[in-house]
C-alpha cells in the first residue's frame, strides 16, 4: 500500500515537472524541472530494487548531463529574462509526427505486457552487473569504452591551442 | 533514522564547535588568541555568532530568479546530507543498507552542484555566477580522481557497502586481511591499526593523499575555495545570501567537510575499528572494540582529519584556476588511474 | 616529462614544509607572551608564542617617563600662559585673574600672583607635542603615563584643573577690578617697582640676557641689565624702566629664557596682567620709552622679526637645555650684530636635542 502511494507520489514528481518543462519559457528552470523529474526516475528505481541504476541514473544524468545543459546554456547566451521564442513551422506535419510517436509508444508498451515480476532478491547486484558486463556484453562494453576514449581524444584536440 | 537522529544532530553541533575551533586553531597559527570573550576562553563565541545570523534580515534582491534562488540552498544542504544516510555508524549499526551505498554517497553528493549552480544563476549577479561556474568546474573536475581513489579502495574491498568495507578491517573480519599487502603476514588476529586499509595495502597511502585533496576541492575548502574567494568574488556563488539562508550554504560546507573525513576514515582508517592491536594475549583490541567505542573511534577519526583539513585551509594559499586544473587533469587523474591498475595487479596476483 | 616528476617532488617539499611551519606555530601557541615592560631585559627575547594581550585586562607597564596625559598641579602654577600660547592646537584655555597680592608659593619658590579662573586642557585637541610642558616655568604642567582616558562623550576629554568655585572667582574678579582702578589713580605717581625686580633679578639675571638678544627692541634692554658692557649700541640708562618687565618675564619663566619669539609677543600681556598697578604704570611708561628707542632703531627691527619667527620654535623647545649656552653667547656675540646670533643658536639647540 505505502509502495503504491510512494509510487505515484513519484510518478506525479516525474510528470509534473515535465508538464513544467514544456510550458516554462525559461530555460534554466527547464533545466531544473528535468533534474527533479530525473530523480523521480530514480526514486521509482529504488523501488523496484534496483539501487544501483538509481544511483547511476543519478549520478549521470542528475550530476552529469543537467549540469552539462546548464553550462551550455549559461555559456551561450543569457535568456532567463525575456524566455524562448521558437517560431512556429510546420505545426500540422509535427502534430502528426508527435501523434504516431505517441501511438507507437502505447502500442509498443502494452504489447511488452508490463507487469511486477519476481522480486530482486539478490543482494550483490553490482557484482552481477560487473560479471555480465565482462561475459555476455562484453562487445557492447568494449565500444563503449572505444566511444569515450574518442570523445576525450576529440575533446582534447579541440581544446588544444591551434598554432596557427 | 540513525542519520536525522545522530548524524543530524553531530552535524549541528559540530559547525558549532567546529567553526569555534577554526578560529581558535588560526589564532595558534597566526600567534593570535582566537576568540575570547563570549564565556570562558569564547567557547560560546559561535552560539552568538549563529543567534545573530538567525536574526539577520532575509534579504531578496528584486532582480533574483525566485524560485530558483530559495531553492538552491535547500538543494545543496539536502544533497551532502543525503551522502551521511550510507555512512556506518558504529559495529552492525548504520543508516541506510544499500549494496551500493559508497556509488551512491558519490553521486548524491554530486547533486550539490547543482544547487550551487541554481544560487549562481538565480541570483543575477555576476560574482555570483562566476563563483558558481568555477565551483562546478572545480567539482566536476576532482570528483574524477576522487572516484578514482575510492575505486582503488573498493577494489581492494571488493565490496561498496561502507558497513562491509570497515568490518574487513579489523578483528571481526571475515576475509583475511594481511599486514602491508603481504600473503605472509595474517593479521586477522591481531587487528588495530595494521589492518586497517592504508596498512594491508600501502599503495593506498598515494589514494589516501588523492581523496584527501580532491575532497578538500569537493568541499571548496581552502586552498581550494575558488568559487567563493573573498578577494575576488566576494564570496561567489553566496554573495547575494543572508541570514539563515547563507548559513545553510555554510552548515551544507562544513557538512561536506565532515562528509569526506568520515570517508576517509571509513575507507582508510578503519572506521569504527579501535586503532589499538591485540599483543599477544593482551586482547587490548577486544578490549577497545564495541559499540560505544566504535562511535567514539569514527568521530574521533573524522576529527582528526577535519583538524587537518583546518590546518591546511591555514597554511596554504588559494590556487589559481589554470593550477586547479592542471593539478586535477595533469596530476590527480593520471596518478589515480596508475594506482587503480596497480592495485588491480596487487590484487590478483600477490594476495590472491 | 623529468619537470613533471620535478614538479610533483617541488610541491610535495613545499607542501610538507608550509605543514612543519603552521605547526611549528601551532605548537608555540602554548607559550604566551607575559606583559612584560620595554625595560626588562628579556623583553625582544619573546618572539614566539601568543603575542595577543588582552588589553584591558592585561597591558604592558607604561615607563614612568611616558609623555601622554597632560596634568597640571594646580598649587605650583603660576597661570603664566605660556603652555596656552606655546599650543600648536590651542587645547589650553586660561582665565586668569590678577591678584592684588601674592597669594602664594609654588613649591619652588615663585610667588604666585594670579588665581586661575579657568585651566581647562582638551585631551581631545591635544596633539601631545609636549611644547607646554617644555614652557612650562614651574614645572606644573606635566605630562603623566596615563594613556587610556577615552571618553564616551567628547566633552570629558576636557580636564578642568582650576580649583576656584564661582563665587570665588567673583570676589576675586571684583578685587581685580578695585585694583585696576586704584592702579589707574595711581599711575600718575612714579613707580617704585624695582623693589619687586629686584629680589627675582638674582636669580634671573643670568637668565634674562637670552631672551633679550632674541627680540631686538626688548632685549637689548636686559643685556644692559646682566651684562651692561657688552651692549655698546644702547645706552644703558635709558632702558632703566624695562628691566622690570624682564623681571616679570623672569618670574614667570626661569628655565624659558630663549624663548624670544613669544617673549616678545608675550611680553605685553603677561606684563600687564601679573604685574601690581604700581608695575603697569611703570611698565606703561617702559613701553613709552620702548617706542621711543625703537624709532633710533628701525634699521635692526625688521631682522629681528624674521629671526624671531624661527628662533621661536626651536628656542622653545628647549629651553632649559640651550640656556647654558646662551648665556655664553651673549658676551661673545653681542658686540656683533643682533641678527646674527640668533642664526647660531639654532644649529646650536638642534645639536643638542639630537
Amino acid at each position: 500500500m505505502t509502495l503504491n502511494i510512494l509510487f505515484f507520489a513519484f510518478a506525479a514528481m516525474i510528470v509534473v515537472p515535465l508538464i513544467y518543462l514544456l510550458i516554462t519559457k525559461n530555460i534554466i528552470r527547464a533545466a531544473f524541472a528535468f533534474a527533479i523529474s530525473l530523480l523521480g526516475m530514480a526514486a521509482i528505481y529504488v523501488l523496484l530494487n534496483a539501487e544501483f541504476m538509481a544511483v547511476v541514473q543519478i549520478l549521470i544524468y542528475a550530476g552529469g548531463i543537467v549540469v552539462l545543459l546548464i553550462f551550455g546554456v549559461m555559456l551561450t547566451k543569457r535568456s532567463g529574462d525575456e524566455g524562448v521564442f521558437t517560431a512556429h513551422h510546420q505545426v500540422i506535419p509535427g502534430v502528426l509526427v508527435s501523434l504516431a510517436f505517441f501511438v507507437l509508444l502505447t502500442q509498443s508498451i502494452f504489447d511488452v505486457n508490463l507487469a511486477w515480476g519476481e522480486e530482486v532478491t539478490s543482494t550483490d547486484q553490482v557484482k552481477q552487473i560487473g560479471v555480465l558486463y565482462l561475459t555476455d556484453h562484453l562487445i557492447a562494453f568494449e565500444l563503449i569504452a572505444f566511444l569515450l576514449l574518442m570523445a576525450l581524444v576529440g575533446a582534447a584536440f579541440l581544446a588544444k591551442k591551434s598554432d596557427q | 533514522m540513525i542519520t536525522f537522529l545522530v548524524f543530524l544532530p553531530f552535524l549541528l553541533g559540530f559547525v558549532v564547535v567546529g567553526v569555534y575551533g577554526e578560529r581558535k586553531i588560526a589564532g595558534f597559527v597566526q600567534n593570535r588568541l582566537g576568540p575570547m570573550e563570549v564565556g570562558p576562553k569564547g567557547i560560546v563565541q559561535t552560539v552568538a555568532d549563529l543567534l545573530k545570523m538567525l536574526q539577520k534580515e532575509d534579504l531578496r534582491p528584486k532582480a533574483v530568479d525566485q524560485l530558483l534562488f530559495l531553492a538552491a540552498p535547500i538543494i545543496v544542504f539536502g544533497a551532502i546530507f543525503t551522502g551521511y544516510a550510507v555512512l556506518p555508524l558504529t559495529e552492525g549499526v548504520s543508516g541506510s543498507v544499500i549494496d551500493a551505498g559508497l556509488f551512491f554517497l558519490l553521486s548524491v553528493v554530486s547533486l550539490d552542484v547543482l544547487g550551487i549552480l541554481l544560487a549562481g544563476w538565480g541570483s543575477n549577479n555576476k560574482y555570483a555566477l562566476f563563483g558558481a561556474m568555477r565551483s562546478v568546474a572545480q567539482i566536476v573536475s576532482y570528483e574524477i580522481p576522487l572516484g578514482l581513489s575510492v575505486l582503488c579502495v573498493v577494489m581492494v574491498a571488493q565490496t561498496l557497502d561502507l558497513q562491509e568495507m570497515v568490518t574487513q578491517q579489523g578483528i571481526y573480519a571475515t576475509e583475511e586481511s594481511f599486514l602491508f599487502g603481504i600473503k605472509g603476514l595474517k593479521i586477522n588476529a591481531t587487528g588495530g591499526f595494521l589492518s586497517w586499509n592504508i596498512f594491508s595495502m600501502p599503495l593506498l597511502i598515494i589514494a589516501f593523499i588523492i581523496f584527501f585533496i580532491s575532497g578538500l576541492a569537493e568541499s571548496n575548502r581552502v586552498p581550494f575555495d575558488l568559487p567563493e574567494s573573498e578577494s575576488e568574488l566576494i564570496g561567489g556563488y553566496h554573495t547575494e545570501y543572508s541570514g539563515f539562508r547563507w548559513g545553510l550554504f555554510m552548515l551544507s560546507e562544513y557538512g561536506m567537510m565532515l562528509l569526506v573525513s568520515f570517508l576517509a576514515a571509513i575507507l582508510f582508517f578503519g572506521g569504527w575499528y579501535s586503532p589499538f592491536p591485540n599483543i599477544g594475549s593482551f586482547e587490548l583490541a577486544e578490549m577497545t572494540n564495541g559499540p560505544v567505542w566504535g562511535v567514539i573511534w569514527l568521530f574521533g577519526k573524522a576529527t582528526f582529519f577535519i583538524f587537518l583539513q583546518i590546518m591546511a585551509r591555514w597554511t596554504y594559499p588559494r590556487l589559481r584556476v589554470d593550477q586547479l586544473m592542471s593539478l586535477s587533469w595533469k596530476y590527480l587523474t593520471p596518478v589515480a588511474i596508475l594506482l587503480l591498475f596497480l592495485i588491480g595487479i596487487w590484487k590478483i596476483w600477490v594476495i590472491s | 616529462m623529468s619537470k613533471y616528476f620535478q614538479n610533483i617532488i617541488d610541491s610535495f617539499k613545499s607542501i610538507s614544509g608550509g605543514m612543519k611551519l603552521t605547526f611549528g606555530y601551532l605548537l608555540d601557541a602554548t607559550k604566551s607572551r607575559k606583559p612584560i615592560g620595554i625595560k626588562e631585559e628579556d623583553y625582544f627575547e619573546l618572539d614566539r608564542g601568543i603575542v595577543t594581550l588582552q588589553y584591558p585586562k592585561e597591558s604592558l607597564p607604561v615607563p614612568d617617563n611616558g609623555r601622554y596625559r597632560l596634568h597640571n598641579e594646580i598649587d605650583d602654577c603660576i597661570v603664566c600662559d605660556k603652555c596656552a600660547k606655546v599650543c600648536p592646537v590651542d587645547c589650553i584655555e586660561i582665565e586668569p585673574i590678577k591678584a592684588t597680592e601674592t597669594i602664594g608659593y609654588t613649591s619652588d619658590g615663585t610667588a604666585k600672583r594670579i588665581h586661575a579662573a579657568k585651566f581647562d586642557i582638551d585631551m581631545g585637541k591635544c596633539c601631545f607635542c609636549g611644547l607646554c610642558t617644555t614652557v612650562c616655568p614651574t614645572e606644573c604642567l606635566t605630562m603623566t603615563k596615563v594613556y587610556d582616558f577615552s571618553e564616551f562623550d567628547v566633552r570629558d576629554h576636557k580636564y578642568s584643573f582650576a580649583e576656584m568655585s564661582l563665587v570665588e572667582i567673583a570676589q576675586k574678579r571684583q578685587e581685580a577690578e578695585e585694583a585696576d582702578k586704584k592702579k589707574a589713580e595711581a599711575k600718575a605717581k612714579p613707580v617704585a617697582p624695582t623693589s619687586e625686580s629686584a629680589s627675582s633679578s638674582t636669580e634671573q639675571s643670568a637668565v634674562k640676557p637670552k631672551p633679550a638678544f632674541r627680540p631686538k627692541p626688548m632685549v637689548s634692554k636686559p643685556k644692559t641689565e646682566s651684562s651692561e658692557s657688552t651692549s655698546e649700541e644702547k645706552p644703558k640708562p635709558k632702558f632703566r624702566p624695562k628691566p622690570m618687565i624682564k623681571k616679570k618675564e623672569g618670574e614667570e619663566s626661569k628655565e624659558a629664557k630663549t624663548e624670544s619669539t613669544e617673549e616678545a609677543k608675550a611680553k605685553p600681556r603677561p606684563v600687564f596682567k601679573p604685574k601690581p598697578m604700581v608695575k603697569k604704570k611703570s611698565e606703561e611708561s617702559a613701553e613709552t620709552e620702548e617706542k621711543k628707542e625703537s624709532k633710533p632703531k628701525p634699521v635692526f627691527k625688521p631682522r629681528p622679526v624674521v629671526k624671531k619667527k624661527d628662533e621661536g620654535y626651536k628656542g622653545e623647545e628647549d629651553k632649559t637645555q640651550s640656556g647654558a649656552e646662551e648665556k655664553k653667547e651673549p658676551s661673545a656675540e653681542k658686540p656683533k650684530f643682533r641678527p646674527r646670533p640668533v642664526i647660531k643658536r639654532k644649529p646650536k639647540d638642534d645639536g643638542d636635542d639630537s
